[in-house]
Protein backbone atom coordinates (compact mmCIF):
# COMPACT_ATOMS: atom_id res chain seq x y z
CA UNK A 1 0.00 0.00 0.00
CA UNK A 2 1.19 3.65 -1.18
CA UNK A 3 1.07 6.30 1.12
CA UNK A 4 -0.54 9.55 -0.22
CA UNK A 5 2.85 11.39 0.39
CA UNK A 6 4.81 8.51 -1.45
CA UNK A 7 2.04 8.37 -3.94
CA UNK A 8 2.51 12.83 -4.38
CA UNK A 9 6.66 12.02 -4.60
CA UNK A 10 5.66 9.51 -7.18
CA UNK A 11 3.98 12.13 -9.58
CA UNK A 12 6.69 14.65 -9.04
CA UNK A 13 9.59 12.73 -9.34
CA UNK A 14 8.12 11.39 -12.78
CA UNK A 15 7.75 14.85 -14.01
CA UNK A 16 11.10 15.72 -12.31
CA UNK A 17 9.80 18.39 -10.24
CA UNK A 18 11.01 16.71 -7.22
CA UNK A 19 14.34 18.09 -5.47
CA UNK A 20 16.95 18.35 -2.53
CA UNK A 21 15.99 16.40 0.62
CA UNK A 22 12.71 14.97 -0.70
CA UNK A 23 14.24 13.65 -4.02
CA UNK A 24 16.73 11.62 -2.12
CA UNK A 25 14.28 10.08 0.70
CA UNK A 26 12.05 9.63 -2.10
CA UNK A 27 14.50 7.59 -4.20
CA UNK A 28 15.49 5.48 -1.25
CA UNK A 29 11.90 4.50 -0.93
CA UNK A 30 11.82 3.76 -4.81
CA UNK A 31 14.76 1.84 -4.18
CA UNK A 32 12.96 -0.76 -1.37
CA UNK A 33 9.60 -1.21 -2.98
CA UNK A 34 8.61 -2.72 -6.30
CA UNK A 35 4.93 -1.22 -6.10
CA UNK A 36 6.54 2.45 -5.80
CA UNK A 37 8.62 1.21 -8.79
CA UNK A 38 5.19 0.11 -10.63
CA UNK A 39 3.26 3.36 -10.04
CA UNK A 40 6.30 5.47 -10.72
CA UNK A 41 6.39 3.90 -14.46
CA UNK A 42 2.74 4.42 -14.52
CA UNK A 43 2.77 8.13 -14.02
CA UNK A 44 6.21 8.20 -16.51
CA UNK A 45 3.81 6.93 -18.93
CA UNK A 46 1.39 9.51 -18.37
CA UNK A 47 3.94 12.52 -18.37
CA UNK A 48 5.27 11.32 -21.73
CA UNK A 49 1.77 11.71 -22.92
CA UNK A 50 1.90 15.53 -22.03
CA UNK A 51 4.34 15.86 -24.79
CA UNK A 52 1.12 15.77 -27.10
CA UNK A 53 -0.16 18.83 -25.37
CA UNK A 54 2.56 20.75 -27.41
CA UNK A 55 1.23 22.57 -30.63
CA UNK A 56 1.98 20.33 -33.07
CA UNK A 57 4.52 21.41 -35.83
CA UNK A 58 5.95 19.04 -38.10
CA UNK A 59 9.73 18.66 -38.72
CA UNK A 60 11.67 19.64 -41.55
CA UNK A 61 11.44 17.11 -44.40
CA UNK A 62 14.88 16.55 -44.54
CA UNK A 63 15.71 15.51 -41.06
CA UNK A 64 14.26 11.89 -41.73
CA UNK A 65 16.84 11.85 -44.79
CA UNK A 66 19.55 13.34 -42.77
CA UNK A 67 18.92 11.11 -39.83
CA UNK A 68 18.68 8.03 -42.45
CA UNK A 69 21.81 9.09 -43.86
CA UNK A 70 23.45 8.92 -40.84
CA UNK A 71 22.37 5.67 -39.88
CA UNK A 72 23.19 4.08 -42.56
CA UNK A 73 26.76 5.63 -42.74
CA UNK A 74 27.33 4.73 -38.91
CA UNK A 75 26.82 1.30 -40.09
CA UNK A 76 29.64 1.47 -42.63
CA UNK A 77 32.20 3.40 -41.24
CA UNK A 78 35.78 1.95 -42.06
CA UNK A 79 38.00 1.36 -38.80
CA UNK A 80 41.04 3.45 -38.07
CA UNK A 81 44.47 1.81 -37.94
CA UNK A 82 45.63 3.85 -34.66
CA UNK A 83 45.66 2.37 -31.50
CA UNK A 84 46.70 5.23 -29.94
CA UNK A 85 44.37 5.52 -27.01
CA UNK A 86 44.22 0.83 -26.11
CA UNK A 87 46.21 0.31 -22.95
CA UNK A 88 45.30 -1.42 -19.86
CA UNK A 89 43.02 0.34 -17.27
CA UNK A 90 45.03 2.08 -14.57
CA UNK A 91 44.08 2.47 -10.98
CA UNK A 92 45.34 5.65 -10.32
CA UNK A 93 44.45 7.44 -7.14
CA UNK A 94 46.40 10.53 -8.09
CA UNK A 95 43.62 13.49 -7.95
CA UNK A 96 40.43 11.31 -6.97
CA UNK A 97 40.22 12.73 -3.85
CA UNK A 98 37.57 15.49 -5.16
CA UNK A 99 35.61 12.77 -7.03
CA UNK A 100 35.06 10.75 -3.63
CA UNK A 101 31.66 12.16 -2.77
CA UNK A 102 30.81 12.12 -7.04
CA UNK A 103 32.24 8.78 -6.86
CA UNK A 104 29.84 7.64 -3.82
CA UNK A 105 27.12 9.54 -5.05
CA UNK A 106 27.73 7.59 -7.94
CA UNK A 107 27.54 4.43 -6.27
CA UNK A 108 24.59 5.08 -4.42
CA UNK A 109 22.80 5.80 -7.28
CA UNK A 110 23.88 2.57 -9.19
CA UNK A 111 23.08 0.67 -6.02
CA UNK A 112 19.31 2.43 -5.81
CA UNK A 113 19.21 1.74 -9.34
CA UNK A 114 20.32 -1.80 -9.53
CA UNK A 115 17.82 -1.99 -6.55
CA UNK A 116 15.42 -1.06 -8.10
CA UNK A 117 15.37 -3.15 -10.72
CA UNK A 118 15.83 -6.40 -8.69
CA UNK A 119 13.04 -5.24 -6.59
CA UNK A 120 10.62 -5.68 -9.38
CA UNK A 121 11.71 -9.10 -10.05
CA UNK A 122 9.64 -11.54 -7.66
CA UNK A 123 11.07 -13.55 -4.89
CA UNK A 124 14.66 -11.98 -6.57
CA UNK A 125 17.59 -13.38 -4.54
CA UNK A 126 16.83 -11.78 -0.62
CA UNK A 127 19.97 -12.15 0.92
CA UNK A 128 21.69 -10.27 -1.96
CA UNK A 129 18.92 -7.84 -1.72
CA UNK A 130 19.76 -7.58 1.66
CA UNK A 131 23.67 -7.36 1.39
CA UNK A 132 22.67 -4.23 -1.21
CA UNK A 133 20.29 -2.61 0.91
CA UNK A 134 23.25 -2.73 3.58
CA UNK A 135 25.68 -1.53 1.12
CA UNK A 136 22.88 1.54 0.02
CA UNK A 137 22.54 2.68 3.73
CA UNK A 138 26.15 2.87 4.34
CA UNK A 139 27.04 4.62 1.16
CA UNK A 140 23.95 6.89 2.27
CA UNK A 141 25.76 7.47 5.91
CA UNK A 142 29.67 8.08 4.45
CA UNK A 143 28.13 10.84 1.39
CA UNK A 144 26.21 12.24 4.54
CA UNK A 145 29.33 12.34 6.75
CA UNK A 146 31.86 13.98 3.86
CA UNK A 147 33.52 17.40 4.27
CA UNK A 148 33.10 19.64 1.21
CA UNK A 149 31.16 21.99 -0.52
CA UNK A 150 27.47 20.51 0.92
CA UNK A 151 25.59 22.39 -2.56
CA UNK A 152 28.59 20.47 -4.88
CA UNK A 153 27.55 17.21 -3.65
CA UNK A 154 24.22 17.46 -3.70
CA UNK A 155 24.66 18.28 -7.16
CA UNK A 156 26.78 16.12 -8.02
CA UNK A 157 24.69 13.61 -6.70
CA UNK A 158 21.27 15.13 -8.72
CA UNK A 159 23.20 14.39 -11.60
CA UNK A 160 24.43 11.18 -10.97
CA UNK A 161 20.87 10.16 -9.97
CA UNK A 162 19.61 11.36 -13.27
CA UNK A 163 22.07 9.26 -15.64
CA UNK A 164 20.86 6.69 -13.73
CA UNK A 165 17.42 6.74 -14.43
CA UNK A 166 18.27 7.29 -18.15
CA UNK A 167 19.94 4.05 -18.15
CA UNK A 168 16.96 3.03 -16.08
CA UNK A 169 14.85 3.51 -19.22
CA UNK A 170 16.17 1.32 -20.86
CA UNK A 171 16.70 -1.71 -18.47
CA UNK A 172 19.53 -2.59 -18.80
CA UNK A 173 21.15 -1.39 -15.46
CA UNK A 174 22.89 -4.97 -13.90
CA UNK A 175 26.01 -4.70 -15.19
CA UNK A 176 26.78 -1.01 -14.68
CA UNK A 177 29.93 0.12 -14.03
CA UNK A 178 31.57 3.43 -13.00
CA UNK A 179 35.05 4.38 -14.26
CA UNK A 180 36.58 7.51 -13.03
CA UNK A 181 38.67 9.58 -15.38
CA UNK A 182 41.62 12.42 -14.67
CA UNK A 183 43.68 14.90 -16.76
CA UNK A 184 46.39 13.81 -18.71
CA UNK A 185 47.30 17.17 -19.68
CA UNK A 186 47.17 19.29 -16.62
CA UNK A 187 45.70 18.80 -12.39
CA UNK A 188 42.10 20.80 -14.22
CA UNK A 189 40.04 17.91 -15.89
CA UNK A 190 37.96 15.56 -14.64
CA UNK A 191 35.53 12.91 -15.32
CA UNK A 192 33.38 10.15 -14.36
CA UNK A 193 31.66 7.49 -16.97
CA UNK A 194 28.82 5.28 -15.81
CA UNK A 195 28.98 2.83 -18.47
CA UNK A 196 26.38 0.09 -19.00
CA UNK A 197 27.78 -3.02 -21.57
CA UNK A 198 24.37 -4.88 -21.90
CA UNK A 199 23.33 -1.70 -24.05
CA UNK A 200 26.56 -0.04 -25.03
CA UNK A 201 25.34 3.40 -23.63
CA UNK A 202 27.13 5.19 -20.94
CA UNK A 203 27.20 8.94 -19.09
CA UNK A 204 30.15 10.83 -18.99
CA UNK A 205 30.43 13.95 -16.81
CA UNK A 206 33.68 16.44 -17.28
CA UNK A 207 34.25 18.90 -14.77
CA UNK A 208 36.55 21.68 -15.38
CA UNK A 209 37.55 21.25 -19.06
CA UNK A 210 38.38 24.82 -20.60
CA UNK A 211 36.68 25.35 -23.68
CA UNK A 212 38.05 23.94 -26.77
CA UNK A 213 39.92 26.13 -29.23
CA UNK A 214 38.33 27.34 -31.83
CA UNK A 215 37.63 24.78 -34.73
CA UNK A 216 37.93 22.49 -32.37
CA UNK A 217 36.17 20.05 -30.22
CA UNK A 218 36.14 17.47 -27.31
CA UNK A 219 36.05 13.94 -28.76
CA UNK A 220 34.78 10.46 -26.40
CA UNK A 221 36.22 7.10 -27.31
CA UNK A 222 35.38 3.90 -26.44
CA UNK A 223 38.51 1.23 -26.13
CA UNK A 224 38.00 -2.49 -25.30
CA UNK A 225 39.99 -5.67 -25.65
CA UNK A 226 37.27 -6.87 -28.36
CA UNK A 227 38.03 -3.82 -30.17
CA UNK A 228 41.61 -3.15 -32.26
CA UNK A 229 40.45 0.46 -32.39
CA UNK A 230 39.53 2.87 -30.23
CA UNK A 231 35.29 3.40 -31.23
CA UNK A 232 34.12 7.08 -31.42
CA UNK A 233 31.56 7.59 -28.86
CA UNK A 234 30.91 11.20 -30.44
CA UNK A 235 31.80 14.68 -30.08
CA UNK A 236 30.67 17.21 -27.10
CA UNK A 237 30.43 20.39 -26.02
CA UNK A 238 30.89 22.04 -22.41
CA UNK A 239 29.34 24.79 -20.08
CA UNK A 240 30.88 27.99 -19.64
CA UNK A 241 32.00 26.47 -16.09
CA UNK A 242 33.96 23.60 -17.70
CA UNK A 243 30.98 20.52 -17.05
CA UNK A 244 29.10 18.59 -19.37
CA UNK A 245 27.00 15.77 -19.10
CA UNK A 246 27.17 13.80 -21.93
CA UNK A 247 25.20 10.85 -23.11
CA UNK A 248 27.00 8.14 -25.46
CA UNK A 249 26.15 5.16 -27.47
CA UNK A 250 29.61 3.92 -29.64
CA UNK A 251 29.22 3.91 -33.15
CA UNK A 252 30.24 0.04 -32.87
CA UNK A 253 29.82 -2.34 -30.27
CA UNK A 254 32.26 -2.47 -27.60
CA UNK A 255 31.57 -5.42 -25.63
CA UNK A 256 34.15 -5.18 -22.94
CA UNK A 257 35.02 -1.73 -22.79
CA UNK A 258 38.20 -0.97 -20.57
CA UNK A 259 39.00 2.54 -20.93
CA UNK A 260 37.78 6.06 -21.72
CA UNK A 261 39.62 8.89 -23.24
CA UNK A 262 38.37 12.24 -23.99
CA UNK A 263 40.61 13.76 -27.09
CA UNK A 264 40.88 17.14 -28.91
CA UNK A 265 39.66 17.21 -32.04
CA UNK A 266 38.99 19.06 -34.95
CA UNK A 267 35.57 20.73 -35.32
CA UNK A 268 33.05 18.18 -36.01
CA UNK A 269 35.24 14.93 -35.00
CA UNK A 270 37.15 12.47 -36.83
CA UNK A 271 36.91 8.93 -37.69
CA UNK A 272 40.13 8.16 -35.98
CA UNK A 273 41.39 9.94 -32.70
CA UNK A 274 44.51 12.21 -34.03
CA UNK A 275 44.93 14.60 -31.32
CA UNK A 276 45.79 14.73 -27.30
CA UNK A 277 44.51 12.73 -24.83
CA UNK A 278 42.77 15.13 -22.64
CA UNK A 279 41.27 12.54 -19.99
CA UNK A 280 41.52 9.10 -19.57
CA UNK A 281 41.09 6.42 -17.02
CA UNK B 1 -23.87 -4.96 -35.99
CA UNK B 2 -21.58 -2.80 -38.51
CA UNK B 3 -20.48 -0.95 -35.45
CA UNK B 4 -19.27 -3.31 -33.59
CA UNK B 5 -17.30 -4.90 -36.20
CA UNK B 6 -15.87 -1.31 -37.29
CA UNK B 7 -14.78 -1.22 -33.43
CA UNK B 8 -13.55 -5.09 -33.15
CA UNK B 9 -11.34 -4.17 -36.15
CA UNK B 10 -10.09 -0.94 -34.86
CA UNK B 11 -8.79 -2.49 -31.64
CA UNK B 12 -7.67 -5.76 -33.56
CA UNK B 13 -5.64 -2.54 -35.83
CA UNK B 14 -4.24 -0.75 -32.39
CA UNK B 15 -3.14 -4.44 -30.93
CA UNK B 16 -1.82 -5.15 -33.94
CA UNK B 17 -0.02 -2.01 -34.14
CA UNK B 18 1.70 -2.39 -30.66
CA UNK B 19 3.34 -6.02 -31.78
CA UNK B 20 4.47 -3.92 -34.77
CA UNK B 21 6.05 -1.60 -32.93
CA UNK B 22 8.16 -4.33 -31.04
CA UNK B 23 8.84 -5.64 -34.36
CA UNK B 24 10.21 -2.59 -35.78
CA UNK B 25 12.31 -1.99 -32.57
CA UNK B 26 13.59 -5.85 -33.33
CA UNK B 27 14.36 -4.90 -37.28
CA UNK B 28 15.88 -1.29 -36.30
CA UNK B 29 18.25 -3.99 -33.88
CA UNK B 30 19.06 -5.76 -36.93
CA UNK B 31 20.13 -2.59 -38.91
CA UNK B 32 16.91 -2.30 -40.81
CA UNK B 33 16.29 1.53 -41.82
CA UNK B 34 13.17 0.86 -43.57
CA UNK B 35 12.29 0.51 -40.23
CA UNK B 36 14.02 3.23 -38.42
CA UNK B 37 11.73 5.46 -40.99
CA UNK B 38 8.62 3.79 -40.11
CA UNK B 39 9.52 4.66 -36.45
CA UNK B 40 10.44 8.23 -37.54
CA UNK B 41 7.44 8.61 -39.64
CA UNK B 42 5.13 7.22 -36.26
CA UNK B 43 7.13 9.47 -33.71
CA UNK B 44 9.08 12.46 -34.73
CA UNK B 45 5.99 14.98 -35.26
CA UNK B 46 4.92 14.72 -31.47
CA UNK B 47 8.78 14.38 -30.44
CA UNK B 48 10.21 17.41 -32.03
CA UNK B 49 6.83 19.08 -31.41
CA UNK B 50 7.94 19.16 -27.82
CA UNK B 51 11.66 19.52 -27.88
CA UNK B 52 10.78 22.86 -30.35
CA UNK B 53 8.36 23.82 -27.11
CA UNK B 54 11.26 22.95 -24.83
CA UNK B 55 14.28 24.86 -26.64
CA UNK B 56 12.34 27.26 -28.61
CA UNK B 57 15.08 26.57 -30.93
CA UNK B 58 14.10 24.82 -34.50
CA UNK B 59 18.10 24.12 -35.18
CA UNK B 60 18.18 22.42 -31.58
CA UNK B 61 15.17 20.81 -31.74
CA UNK B 62 16.62 19.11 -35.26
CA UNK B 63 19.83 18.34 -33.51
CA UNK B 64 18.04 16.88 -30.30
CA UNK B 65 15.35 14.61 -32.71
CA UNK B 66 18.40 13.56 -34.75
CA UNK B 67 20.42 12.28 -31.59
CA UNK B 68 17.29 11.11 -30.32
CA UNK B 69 16.76 8.68 -33.03
CA UNK B 70 20.33 7.65 -33.76
CA UNK B 71 20.31 6.71 -30.65
CA UNK B 72 17.39 4.59 -31.48
CA UNK B 73 19.14 3.11 -34.22
CA UNK B 74 22.05 2.37 -32.13
CA UNK B 75 20.19 1.13 -28.83
CA UNK B 76 17.27 -0.73 -30.46
CA UNK B 77 18.54 -4.30 -30.27
CA UNK B 78 19.13 -3.73 -26.33
CA UNK B 79 15.67 -2.52 -25.82
CA UNK B 80 13.12 -4.67 -24.04
CA UNK B 81 10.33 -3.47 -25.65
CA UNK B 82 7.99 -5.82 -23.30
CA UNK B 83 9.01 -4.04 -20.34
CA UNK B 84 9.37 -0.54 -21.11
CA UNK B 85 7.29 1.49 -24.09
CA UNK B 86 8.66 2.98 -26.42
CA UNK B 87 7.13 5.90 -27.01
CA UNK B 88 8.12 6.75 -22.87
CA UNK B 89 11.60 5.84 -23.85
CA UNK B 90 11.96 8.18 -26.69
CA UNK B 91 9.95 10.90 -25.10
CA UNK B 92 11.64 10.54 -21.88
CA UNK B 93 14.92 10.58 -23.52
CA UNK B 94 14.14 14.14 -25.76
CA UNK B 95 13.07 15.74 -23.13
CA UNK B 96 15.86 14.93 -20.82
CA UNK B 97 18.29 16.23 -23.86
CA UNK B 98 16.07 19.62 -24.17
CA UNK B 99 15.53 19.97 -20.39
CA UNK B 100 19.49 19.69 -20.22
CA UNK B 101 19.95 22.04 -23.09
CA UNK B 102 17.71 24.76 -21.56
CA UNK B 103 18.97 24.34 -18.02
CA UNK B 104 22.57 24.91 -19.20
CA UNK B 105 21.41 27.62 -21.99
CA UNK B 106 18.66 29.43 -19.78
CA UNK B 107 17.45 31.15 -22.35
CA UNK B 108 14.94 31.53 -24.95
CA UNK B 109 14.90 32.46 -28.42
CA UNK B 110 11.85 33.09 -30.31
CA UNK B 111 10.79 30.32 -32.90
CA UNK B 112 10.77 31.46 -36.29
CA UNK B 113 8.02 29.40 -36.72
CA UNK B 114 6.08 27.91 -39.45
CA UNK B 115 2.94 28.70 -40.58
CA UNK B 116 0.16 26.92 -38.19
CA UNK B 117 -1.74 24.35 -39.81
CA UNK B 118 -0.35 24.53 -43.33
CA UNK B 119 2.38 22.17 -41.76
CA UNK B 120 0.53 19.74 -39.83
CA UNK B 121 -0.30 17.03 -42.56
CA UNK B 122 1.60 14.29 -41.65
CA UNK B 123 2.61 12.68 -45.07
CA UNK B 124 2.04 9.04 -44.14
CA UNK B 125 1.19 8.22 -48.17
CA UNK B 126 4.88 7.87 -47.85
CA UNK B 127 5.43 5.95 -44.87
CA UNK B 128 5.47 1.81 -45.28
CA UNK B 129 3.28 1.69 -42.00
CA UNK B 130 0.36 4.18 -42.80
CA UNK B 131 -2.61 2.29 -41.11
CA UNK B 132 0.20 2.07 -37.86
CA UNK B 133 0.66 5.53 -38.13
CA UNK B 134 -2.44 6.85 -38.58
CA UNK B 135 -3.87 5.22 -35.44
CA UNK B 136 -0.93 6.59 -33.40
CA UNK B 137 -1.89 9.86 -35.07
CA UNK B 138 -5.19 9.38 -33.87
CA UNK B 139 -4.41 8.21 -30.22
CA UNK B 140 -2.07 11.52 -30.44
CA UNK B 141 -4.92 14.08 -30.98
CA UNK B 142 -7.17 11.87 -28.49
CA UNK B 143 -4.47 11.91 -25.67
CA UNK B 144 -3.70 15.76 -26.20
CA UNK B 145 -7.56 16.46 -25.71
CA UNK B 146 -6.59 14.62 -22.50
CA UNK B 147 -4.13 16.75 -20.84
CA UNK B 148 -6.00 19.94 -22.29
CA UNK B 149 -9.26 18.73 -20.55
CA UNK B 150 -7.14 18.40 -16.83
CA UNK B 151 -8.49 21.42 -14.78
CA UNK B 152 -6.34 24.67 -16.01
CA UNK B 153 -4.36 25.00 -13.23
CA UNK B 154 -3.13 21.50 -12.68
CA UNK B 155 -2.64 21.20 -16.49
CA UNK B 156 -0.55 24.56 -15.99
CA UNK B 157 1.54 22.90 -13.27
CA UNK B 158 2.24 19.76 -15.03
CA UNK B 159 3.34 21.50 -18.35
CA UNK B 160 5.38 24.26 -16.07
CA UNK B 161 7.49 21.32 -14.53
CA UNK B 162 7.44 19.09 -17.79
CA UNK B 163 8.20 22.22 -20.80
CA UNK B 164 10.40 24.15 -18.48
CA UNK B 165 11.63 21.60 -16.29
CA UNK B 166 10.90 23.53 -13.37
CA UNK B 167 10.71 21.73 -9.74
CA UNK B 168 7.92 22.04 -7.33
CA UNK B 169 9.29 25.35 -5.61
CA UNK B 170 10.09 26.80 -8.82
CA UNK B 171 6.55 26.08 -10.18
CA UNK B 172 4.96 27.53 -7.01
CA UNK B 173 7.34 30.70 -7.42
CA UNK B 174 6.21 31.28 -10.91
CA UNK B 175 2.66 30.96 -9.89
CA UNK B 176 2.59 32.62 -6.64
CA UNK B 177 1.06 29.68 -5.02
CA UNK B 178 2.06 27.65 -1.95
CA UNK B 179 4.28 24.28 -2.30
CA UNK B 180 1.91 22.44 -0.90
CA UNK B 181 -0.97 23.30 -3.53
CA UNK B 182 1.57 22.88 -6.35
CA UNK B 183 2.53 19.37 -5.55
CA UNK B 184 -1.64 18.76 -4.50
CA UNK B 185 -2.28 20.13 -8.23
CA UNK B 186 0.38 17.88 -10.22
CA UNK B 187 -0.75 14.81 -7.99
CA UNK B 188 -4.24 15.11 -9.20
CA UNK B 189 -3.32 15.93 -12.51
CA UNK B 190 -0.79 13.44 -13.02
CA UNK B 191 -3.32 10.76 -11.56
CA UNK B 192 -6.02 11.68 -14.19
CA UNK B 193 -3.76 11.41 -16.94
CA UNK B 194 -2.64 7.66 -15.21
CA UNK B 195 -5.50 6.60 -15.46
CA UNK B 196 -6.80 7.39 -18.69
CA UNK B 197 -3.05 6.43 -20.45
CA UNK B 198 -3.79 3.15 -18.18
CA UNK B 199 -7.42 2.95 -19.83
CA UNK B 200 -6.42 3.40 -22.76
CA UNK B 201 -3.99 0.51 -22.58
CA UNK B 202 -6.08 -1.42 -21.46
CA UNK B 203 -8.66 -0.92 -24.07
CA UNK B 204 -7.01 -1.18 -27.12
CA UNK B 205 -3.98 -3.44 -25.86
CA UNK B 206 -1.49 -1.19 -25.69
CA UNK B 207 0.00 2.30 -26.51
CA UNK B 208 3.45 1.37 -26.96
Amino acid sequence: MISEALNEQAALYALDALQGDERLAFLKSLAADSELAGLVAEYRDASAWVAHSAREVTPPSELKRRILALASRERVTPPSPLMMLARPVKNSQDGLQPLIPWALAAGFAIFAGILWGNSKQSNADTSQLARQREIVTGLFARVAELEGNAESRERALASMVEEVRILQETNRLADVQLDILSSKLDASGLASVVWDPASQQGVLQVLRLPEPGAGQDYQLWVIGPDRQLPVSAGIFRVNPDGSATVNFAPAQPVPSATTFAVTLEKAGGVLEPEGPVVIAN
Amino acid sequence: MWVEVSLKSVKESRVQTSTNESQLLARIGQGDEVALGDLYDRYSRPVYSMVLRITQSETEAEEIVQDVFLKVWRSAGSFDAERAKVFTWITTVARNKAIDRIRSLRRRLPVSGRPDGSDLVEDVADSTDPLGNAIFADESLRLSHMVNELPVKQCQAIQLAFFEGLTHTEIAGRLGETIGTVKARIRLGMEKLRQKVKGAIDDFGGIK
